[in-house]
């Protein structure tokens, strides 16, 4: 008997009309306790701390001091918040189909039986598990205006390259163009999807005449829009929070049109000693997250089909 | 004969007898000898010298332990480690451990250890640091410790990173290295061109000018149809705050409230950065290099660059070959003038040891520690700089001399103003986007920087 079951049963023992479902429900809570206790004191408690240092002028060594709703007051007025914003939505709804197509589709290809397709698995998933740091850096080599890979090949073709980190037109299009790099983890996800799709659906269907692709858009993909959403969800929050790139590669130039909302936080936070401010900034992040999370939800009924639902 | 028996009691009094002799020769007081390196000024100039000190330790006590963080590479991780373990063995009464946090994540690292009332008991001050933390009891006051050290000398440090880690007529941080810019040129490019080699000696070199500098770089400059195989000179917007100083100008009044770059001084040299991309086309703009200049210069890409002394340190220890001298920094309108920057060590202001601290860190900013440690950068005392142990190290002695002549003059960077990141990353480095990019003039640059600047700086 495991540790959590005996103490579920000390506890019930003395309590009889709790003995059957009743010690079923502590023993849920007391499983789930490890990550209930984890979300309590390393998300909530710093999420109410950073709503009150919201309205507190901080610089993490001297107390935080009492100023109202100046910090919120002053997001309004805020050019670079409102620029900011502009460029993590941008990359995000730019680059999260793009991963999702471009996974989906390398997925679709590695769904089959090739030689070698656990060497081409791990080339297409190791990039997105290489430091981002790192891999930023290379990425700064290919996309040097005199000596990079991308503008030494256009050379050759006998055209001009462009300043693809320097320019205000190129540098966020370089950076999604760079991201697209990591996309092997939606891939792997994608692929472990279609991978417990009964091959007896893809026989049935070839009985009935159904050609690769009929297959695909009437059995792979209404089985894969549970995954797509989940990647969806995972994507958008995840490039809503975008930082390195835009760290590393441009720190944020030119003009301004790689400061992704996060590393502008982060300056507040960590280079300009505003504490304040950042917590303040980390609410509007949250709150726009939240709101495109929720919309995504609310679509979902109309696009991801469960095979739970359809035998309903 | 039963006398000659070897018993079990005798065989354990015979066991014991050498044990008890080496206890006791143990707890009798010794004389230790050891080796110290000190600065020592003989007719006029400053030489290292190794004396042996001999010593009776007083009675035995457990070592006080201290810590040290720093930031740094694994390199300079190790070279902490060996003068550590230098300073042990010289000092009983301490014991110092290491704590090393990568330069990437420094800043913030010692932010949450500060406000978490967490840090080590030493710890090196970056400057970036000190101007959001003088005043906020971060750090002890030395001037106690200094006054209680026989023959502590505060003027040995150079002014500028003095003056800089004092508040309200106390030191708080011992600068330990830094250092202003000098020209690095590539001399086989300078030979390939046909240009003289440039003068090493300041006081000689007022024909190494703004001019010179735009003229030897067009002739460096190479191209092969529209790429450019090597950029005569590289990089003003990395360090263009030299060309404001050296062109008349600042970039703030005294006291940092006040941004001053709407003088046409300013806003001449400015466009003198300009004109080395757009006119003179001797020079990349921003936009063109997505490399360091320090990666590009010793690939023969560059023929003249703005750098620090750590850089030649650098090539040394790479092994590149030696293909590059130093010079003076160009004379502008207005001098020749350099930053310089500096990081000190510091003595936690919540340390249970400060006596023990305060020793490890004087030792480390001593003529020892610098020496154990290494010279990469300028040390900061004026007394290691003047001896042939720094003079020889990495470049010749006429080269080495430079950076130290060039710190009479040297502006200190950053400002003394806890908004002086915020002045960089929203006023200067957006707007000078632009004139780098040629998209607006350096008149319009400065008068926009002026106002951003001058905004940030009311709020």
């Amino acid at each position: 008997m495991s540790t959590v079951r005996r103490l579920a049963w000390r506890v019930t023992r003395w309590r009889p009309a709790l003995r059957t479902s009743g010690r079923e429900n502590i023993e849920g809570w007391l499983f789930a306790s490890p990550w209930i206790l984890g979300f309590a004191f390393f998300t909530a408690g710093p999420m109410v701390a950073a709503m009150f240092l919201g309205f507190a002028e901080y610089d993490l060594i001297t107390p935080p001091k009492w100023i109202g709703s100046a910090n919120y007051a002053r997001l309004l007025r805020d050019p670079l918040l409102v620029s900011s914003l502009k460029v993590t939505s941008i990359y995000a709804f730019v680059r999260v189909p793009l991963v999702l197509l471009l996974s989906m589709v390398v997925a679709t290809l590695l769904n089959t039986k090739l030689r070698g397709l656990r060497v081409y698995r791990t080339m297409f998933y190791l990039p997105s598990i290489l430091p981002a740091a790192a891999v930023s850096m290379l990425w700064l080599l290919v996309f040097d205006h005199d000596y990079g890979f991308i503008n030494s090949f256009l050379r050759q073709l006998g055209l001009n390259g462009c300043n693809w980190l320097g320019d205000t037109r190129y540098a966020l299009p370089s950076l999604i163009v760079m991201s697209l790099w990591g996309f092997g983890g939606s891939m792997i996800i994608y692929l472990a999807g279609m991978q417990s799709i009964p091959t007896e659906y893809y026989e049935a269907a070839e009985v009935d005449g159904a050609g690769p692709i009929q297959r695909w858009w009437y059995i792979t993909w209404p089985l894969m829009t549970p995954i797509l959403f989940y990647n969806l969800v995972m994507g958008l929050i995840g490039s809503l929070q975008v930082f390195t790139e835009g760290r590393i590669i441009t720190n944020g130039g030119p003009e301004n049109a790689t400061l992704f909302f996060v590393l502008y936080l982060y300056r507040n936070a960590f280079e300009y000693f505003k504490l304040g401010y950042a917590a303040a900034l980390s609410w509007v992040l949250f709150l726009y997250v939240l709101i495109l999370t929720l919309l995504v939800f609310r679509s979902s009924s109309a696009w991801v089909y469960y095979t739970s639902e359809l035998k309903r | 004969m039963d006398n000659k028996r070897l018993t079990r009691r005798r065989f354990i009094a015979i066991g014991l007898l050498p044990s008890f002799g080496a206890l006791v020769a143990a707890c009798a007081p010794r004389v230790v000898e050891r080796v110290v390196r000190e600065t020592v000024v003989l007719e006029g100039t400053a030489q290292v010298v190794e004396k042996v000190v001999t010593a009776t330790p007083p009675p035995a006590r457990p070592a006080v332990n201290v810590t040290l963080t720093i930031s740094g590479t694994q390199d300079q991780a190790k070279n902490y480690l060996r003068a550590l373990e230098i300073f042990n063995a010289g000092h009983p009464g301490v014991n110092a451990d290491l704590e090393h946090v990568p330069s990437a994540e420094y800043g913030a690292t010692m932010q949450t250890r500060l406000a978490a009332g967490t840090a080590a008991d030493v710890f090196q001050m970056e400057a970036g640091m000190w101007i959001n933390y003088e005043g906020k009891g971060v750090a002890l006051s030395l001037e106690p410790f200094i006054a209680s050290t026989p023959g502590f000398d505060k003027a040995d440090f150079f002014d500028v990173p003095r003056e800089f880690f004092t508040y309200q007529g106390e030191l708080y941080g011992l600068p330990a290295y830094g250092g202003p810019l000098v020209t690095y040129y590539n001399t086989e490019a300078f030979e390939e061109v046909g240009l003289d080699p440039l003068p090493t000696d300041v006081a000689q070199a007022d024909d190494w000018n703004w001019d010179a500098l735009i003229a030897a770089a067009g002739k460096l400059t190479k191209r092969e149809g529209d790429l450019v195989t090597r950029w005569g000179w590289v990089a003003p917007h990395e360090e263009w705050f030299i060309y404001i100083y050296s062109g008349g100008a600042r970039l703030l009044n005294e006291d940092a409230t006040r941004c001053l770059l709407d003088s046409e001084e300013a806003i001449a040299a400015l466009q003198w950065m300009h004109d080395a991309i757009y006119k003179h086309k001797v020079a990349p703009a921003k936009t063109m290099v997505t490399q360091r200049a320090w990666n590009l210069f010793p690939a023969g890409r560059v023929g003249v660059m703005i750098d620090r002394r750590w850089v030649s340190s650098s090539y040394v220890r790479q092994g590149l070959p030696r293909n590059w001298r130093l010079a003076p920094l160009p004379k502008g309108p207005g001098g020749r003038r350099s930053t310089t920057s500096s990081w000190a060590f510091s003595v936690y202001a919540k340390t249970k040891s400060p006596d023990e601290a305060w020793i490890l860190a004087s030792w480390l900013a001593g003529t020892e520690g610098i020496l154990t440690l290494g010279i990469e950068g300028v040390p900061q005392r004026k007394s290691i700089t003047m001896t042939q142990t720094f003079l020889a190290d990495t470049n010749s002695p006429e080269e080495n001399r430079i950076f130290v002549d060039q710190m009479a003059d040297a502006v200190f960077q950053p400002a003394k103003t806890p908004k002086w990141n915020q002045l960089l990353q929203e006023a200067f480095n957006p707007e000078l986007d632009r004139l780098w990019a040629d998209k607006a003039t350096a008149r319009e640059v400065a008068l926009a920087m002026t106002k951003k600047a001058n905004e940030i700086l009311a709020s």
